[in-house]
């Protein structure tokens, strides 16, 4: 039991380091030749991340739309739009301005097998 | 006899239109990630208007529609959902493992059927146990219905009467002015032990106009297509053994299927050398199990395939032949409803099936299908003028009057191999006549 359950939480921890990580070296790089404007340019960069994180997932625990494990947050988009839910385009625009991007193609479920 | 020999009558075999409308049973992808909860929201968003036009007039406009979860103890109410029926002697997976320790694998069966299933009704979110005005055991898992009754104290609910949508829109058939026929067939049985194959050969004969007297030619002349319904191999051919044994050993057996492909594709090449065959692959065929049935390849063929007039087509397979709209499968839907119903009789089925609007609804629960996450294929968009289904015991026919007018013909085609029958369909009047093969020859 405990295994399993320690196995969960670190998926959910390595998730968070990655993200954070990823931040970090950059505005360690930037840091060294730029200034500190930048810096907070990154920092509010990151936040608009969260902030359009934040909007994909709430549409993925959306349950009107259907099931969203499995197949991309698009793809579940298109079924909605086919069958006149009229899901939020913005969610959509997202999407677009991030297709290669997993955290933003790819639903909440993404990282945890089936 | 002498007049026969003098007097040459040449038949000309009449040219037809037809148009292929399986498209949509064509696999685009090969993805198996997904679950099936897809393909039931997907079944249940694409029948609910369908149905709540239904429900409507069937109950009038003023009736309350509600989803599970707004439901209120009492109150009279319509809801739409997924039947799932149920049961307790259904075959499954995970009985066996946890069973595996002590004892025997569950036996097999005719039916599961038993006196202790139920009847749940499925919407987005909840599920609820059906009681009432329904036959448990006349229910299909997996349609989409709508009841209308309330929910009980004891949080079941009490059915007053239910009903499946209507048929979509019939386009009436062109009107022809001499018959045409089409001839279905299925479960050719190639490979099958014991099998003559002297019936199939009158068949083919007759059908490429070398048998019988001219009135008869005549009449075979104006066949212009072929439907083989599936199971052209015999289940014989597929030799599970194989997979259980070490490679060593059967490095040089020679599978099954090759002679009985071999046959088929002499089978084939004589009937397209006359006339258009669709070949639809059915479970004891070398094709994938699941639903849709994809073609048979071409290179199975070498002889047929040079044919234009030969096709090889998906089962389940909706074509239309001079403006009749032909929609049927190999018979495995029908042959798995049976088993979880206690309905005995195929075309009682076929009609069950039809006036659900769906072709396979067991699929994905006990029939094996893709996972579709954003269509359905098996829903009927568009009602039929033939309803068929390939491999079952006997033949049987009826037609079937939908509610705006429509008219579908129901058919079960026989097993070749025990029946030795075909069916002639006439595409002028929709009659439909079985044609039986018996010989003596070859048999002692």
């Amino acid at each position: 039991m405990s295994g399993k359950q320690r196995l969960i939480t670190d998926v959910f921890a390595q998730h968070k380091k990655e993200l954070s990580r990823v931040g970090k070296t950059k505005v360690a790089t930037t840091t060294v030749d730029e200034s500190v404007h930048d810096v907070d340019s990154e920092t509010a960069q990151q936040l608009l991340r969260d902030k359009e994180i934040d909007v994909l997932k709430q549409f993925d625990l959306c349950w009107e739309y259907g099931p969203c494990t499995g197949i991309s947050r698009l793809e579940r988009w298109e079924r909605a739009e086919k069958h006149g839910m009229n899901p939020p385009d913005q969610v959509r625009r997202l999407i677009m301005k991030h297709e290669d991007e997993t955290n933003y193609t790819q639903s909440l479920w993404h990282d945890y097998p089936l | 006899m002498s007049e026969e020999s003098t007097d040459n009558v040449t038949f000309q075999r009449p040219s037809s239109t037809y148009e292929n409308l399986s498209t949509r049973f064509l696999q685009k992808d090969r993805n198996f990630q997904r679950q099936y909860a897809h393909l039931y929201a997907e079944r249940l968003c694409s029948m609910r208007p369908r149905l709540l036009e239904t429900a409507k007039r069937r109950w009038g406009e003023s009736v309350v529609m509600r989803k599970l979860y707004e439901m209120k103890a009492e109150e009279k109410c319509c809801i739409v959902g997924t039947l799932f029926k149920s049961m307790e002697l259904k075959p499954s997976i995970l009985k066996e493992i946890s069973e595996d320790h002590n004892l025997v694998p569950q036996p097999a069966r005719d039916k599961y059927i038993a006196d202790s299933d139920t009847l749940i009704l499925e919407d987005e979110l909840q599920r609820i146990v059906l009681v009432g005005n329904v036959d448990v055991q006349k229910a299909i898992t997996g349609v989409v219905v709508a009841v209308s009754g309330h929910e009980r104290d004891d949080g079941k609910f009490e059915v007053d009467d239910f009903c499946m949508a209507d048929l979509p829109v019939q386009l009436p058939p062109k009107q022809l002015d001499e018959d045409r026929y089409v001839v279905l067939v299925s479960g050719l049985g190639l490979g099958e032990e014991g099998h003559h194959l002297m019936n199939l050969q009158l068949l083919l004969d007759l059908i490429t106009g070398q048998l019988g007297s001219p009135e008869e030619q005549e009449v075979y002349s104006k066949v212009v297509r072929v439907i083989i319904a599936g199971n052209s191999l015999s289940r014989n051919t597929q030799q599970t053994d194989v997979l259980s044994t070490a490679k060593y050993l059967s490095r040089k057996v020679k599978a099954g299927t090759v002679e009985a492909v071999k046959a088929l594709d002499d089978v084939l090449a004589q009937l397209a050398s006359c006339v258009a065959v669709d070949v639809m692959p059915g479970p004891s065929d070398p094709a994938f199990c699941f639903l849709p049935q994809q073609p048979l390849h071409r290179c199975m063929f070498p002889q047929a395939s040079v044919y234009p007039t030969m096709q090889s087509v998906t089962n389940p397979y909706e074509a239309s032949v001079d403006g009749v709209r032909f929609l049927g499968s190999s018979g495995q839907n029908i042959t798995d409803i049976f088993q979880y119903t206690d309905m005995e009789d195929g075309i009682g089925i076929l009609e069950a099936t039809l006036s659900a609007n769906h072709i396979a609804p067991t699929a994905p629960d006990t029939l094996a299908c893709y996972p579709y996450y954003n269509e359905d294929p098996f829903i009927m968009s568009e009602c039929p003028h033939v309803y068929f289904a390939g491999n079952q015991t006997k033949f049987q026919s009826r037609i079937f009057k939908g509610n705006a007018g429509q008219k579908v013909l129901l058919v079960t085609v026989p097993r070749f191999v025990s029946s030795h029958a075909c069916v002639l369909l006439n595409l002028r009047n929709l009659q439909c006549t079985p044609v039986v093969f018996s010989s003596n020859i070859g048999s002692e």
